[in-house]
């Protein structure tokens, strides 16, 4: 009789606790589905634009082969980007839109097989291009800036040629 | 009158009969006891019109590249611009190969990556050559150049020859201007729709790094689309109509010489028929595959005293075109085993179907074995491949090559790509071939 007696006073301590912790513990509540939505947002809008500024958790998920220094010249229409990374990364190439800090979605969603290689052709519409290569496997995803400039073809056959000279020369 | 009329009408109609059924009688073997048709072998058998032996030096594909990454041009040999392209080249090559040694000089990796970028041609064989047999089988008498193996060539615009001898490059001058008219002119092309070509060092896939598992080498054709090309038909030209097709055998044993009415002949148990003659045994089964065995010195190519490499490749393309002609068929076929050796005794040649490749499982389309000027063996995958009227398209390059990596990651550490292009893939079941991918790791072929 003690016994139960003891257990319900218990419980009305227990319960006059949480109620005067309720506001509290539904504020928490709130701010983490908040928290999970806004991560849920976040994802969805890099599904079609990411902001020039996006930043991932890791730095080598995967290495851009080409352009090996993140930054090329070409005279052509299109370039081929090309990477390495361990199968089951997914990879999705933005484009910035000129005058804005937004970048749209160029290359949908493509996994990276057994072969671990990646290649897209991207066009290149103006002189300067900004492309974000976005990488994500589970949890850990990275942000690749790459920049491509068009220039006329004279100057990078002049450039070739110079470089070539150079080497020919260091040897 | 009228009954002399009536008598003349009816001796031109018994004339025309006779026409007819003796024309039935020679065409159509059925009417004549087995092997006693000698006579329409005489006439069907066609002359041989030497695809094989004219297209011993021809590279498999020539691609162009225009100094744009995003246009390159690949042609293969069976298109009107590939033998264009191929005859100015070669004559720059005669050119290039009969150059005294001090021409030839040895330039770096860089050279010859720069001339790849730049204005220049690049041409892909399907084997490898040694300098001396190349120079043998162009018709040059005598070649100062000392390449050991070599199947890739470039020539740039300014008519530079570069040569890749198995990783030590060369240049050679020629001052042709030919290659330069070639490039304008297709540049001139539309290239909205075209598949951007890139080799695989233009990506960096040539070159390891961290974990990266697969090294392609690098001068591995790198297409951004999938690759379009006819559908075929595999057709076993021994076969016809669920049997041995009688009168295709009698003209195989025509281009062996062997005459049907003195051999011995007897089928075993499989339905392979076996043809038995003092010089050798020829066998050739319902599943299309003909072997030939000397019994003693063998079928002779060529009457000079000691031939060598070039020349042993030579007779036995034009044999090979003998035994193409024989089931009526000008098949392309390129040679496959390597020329670099001034000994070889072992050759090989495979198909070639609308300038692609065609590939068995772990064989070749043609093997023979020479000795002394002599084949005493040769073997072939008797084969017509039909192209139907619609086409079909490989897999992108990627899909295939993680397909086959997945295949072999669990045993490889590195998978070192040697060879990946578009071919069709032959199981010897017949019926309809899409193009596919062709891929060699190291040792390993995978199909």
């Amino acid at each position: 009789m003690q016994e139960n007696f003891g257990t319900s006073v218990w419980f009305l301590h227990l319960k006059g606790l949480l109620y005067k912790m309720k506001k509290k513990i539904i504020s928490m509540l709130i701010a983490a589905l908040m928290l999970f939505s806004m991560h849920a947002v976040s994802f969805a809008a890099y599904e079609t634009q990411i902001p020039v500024t996006a930043q991932g958790n890791s730095t080598d998920l995967i290495y851009i082969k080409r352009p090996q220094t993140l930054s090329a010249s070409t005279s052509d229409r299109t370039y081929t980007i090309s990477a390495v990374g361990p199968q089951g990364t997914t990879i999705r190439i933005y484009r910035q839109v000129p005058g804005t800090e937004d970048c749209m979605i160029i290359k949908a969603a493509q996994q990276i097989g057994a072969s671990g290689l990646y290649s897209t052709v991207v066009d290149l519409p103006n002189d300067s291009n900004t492309f974000i290569v976005y990488a994500e496997n589970g949890t850990t995803n990275q942000v690749v800036d790459i920049e491509i400039s068009k220039v006329k073809k004279s100057t990078v056959e002049r450039l070739k040629s110079v470089t070539i000279n150079i080497l020919n020369f260091l040897r | 009158m009228m009954k002399e009329r009536l008598k003349s009408f009816i001796l031109v109609i018994l004339v025309a009969f006779s026409l007819v059924l003796a024309e039935k009688i020679l065409v159509d073997e059925k009417l004549w006891p087995t092997g006693y048709n000698f006579f329409s072998i005489g006439t069907n058998l066609r002359k041989a019109d030497r695809s094989v032996a004219d297209n011993l030096t021809a590279p498999e594909r020539i691609i162009i590249n225009t100094g744009y990454q995003s246009s390159r041009f690949e042609y293969l040999r069976t298109s009107s611009d590939f033998k264009e392209i191929y005859s100015v080249a070669s004559d720059i090559l005669k050119t290039a190969f009969s150059k005294p040694a001090r021409d030839i000089l040895q330039v770096s990796s860089e050279n010859w990556y720069s001339a790849l970028t730049g204005k220049s041609i690049y041409l892909s064989y399907p084997t490898a050559y040694s300098a001396k047999n190349f120079s043998g089988l162009m018709g040059i008498n005598r070649s100062e150049a000392t390449f050991k193996s070599f199947s890739d060539i470039v020539i740039e615009e300014n008519g530079n020859v570069y040569i890749n001898d198995d990783g030590t490059f060369y240049r050679i001058e020629t001052l042709a201007q030919e290659i330069s008219a070639i490039i304008e002119s297709v540049l001139e092309t539309d290239i909205e729709n075209q598949s951007v070509i890139n080799y695989s060092f233009d990506l960096n896939f040539d070159k390891e790094f961290g974990s990266q598992k697969t090294i392609l080498a690098p001068m591995i054709p790198i297409y951004s689309d999938a690759v379009l090309a006819d559908v075929v038909n595999s057709e076993n030209p021994v076969m016809r109509d669920d049997e041995i097709n009688q009168r295709t055998v009698n003209q195989i044993l025509s281009a062996f010489s062997i005459n049907p009415n003195s051999m011995w002949r007897y089928t075993e148990a499989d339905g392979t028929l076996v043809f038995v003659e003092n010089t050798g045994i020829l066998k050739i089964s319902p599943n299309g595959i003909l072997t030939y065995t000397a019994s003693d010195n063998g079928i002779q190519l060529s009457s000079g005293s000691s031939p060598d490499t070039s020349d042993n490749v030579s007779q036995i393309a034009g044999f090979i075109d003998t035994v193409n002609a024989s089931i009526n068929q000008n098949a392309e076929m390129s040679i496959t085993s390597p020329l670099t050796d001034d000994n070889t005794r072992n050759f090989t040649f495979d198909y070639n179907m609308g300038g692609i490749p065609v590939k068995f499982s772990n064989n070749n389309a043609v093997k023979v074995t020479v000795s002394n000027g002599y084949i005493i063996e040769y073997s072939q995958i008797l084969r017509r491949y039909i192209p139907r009227d619609y086409s079909g398209s490989t897999p992108l390059y990627i899909e295939a090559l993680d397909n086959i990596i997945a295949k072999y990651q669990s045993s490889m550490n590195q998978i070192n790509i040697k060879k990946m292009f578009p071919a069709y893939i032959d199981d010897l079941a017949g019926g309809e071939k899409s193009p596919d991918w062709y891929i060699e790791i190291d040792n390993v072929v995978a199909q």
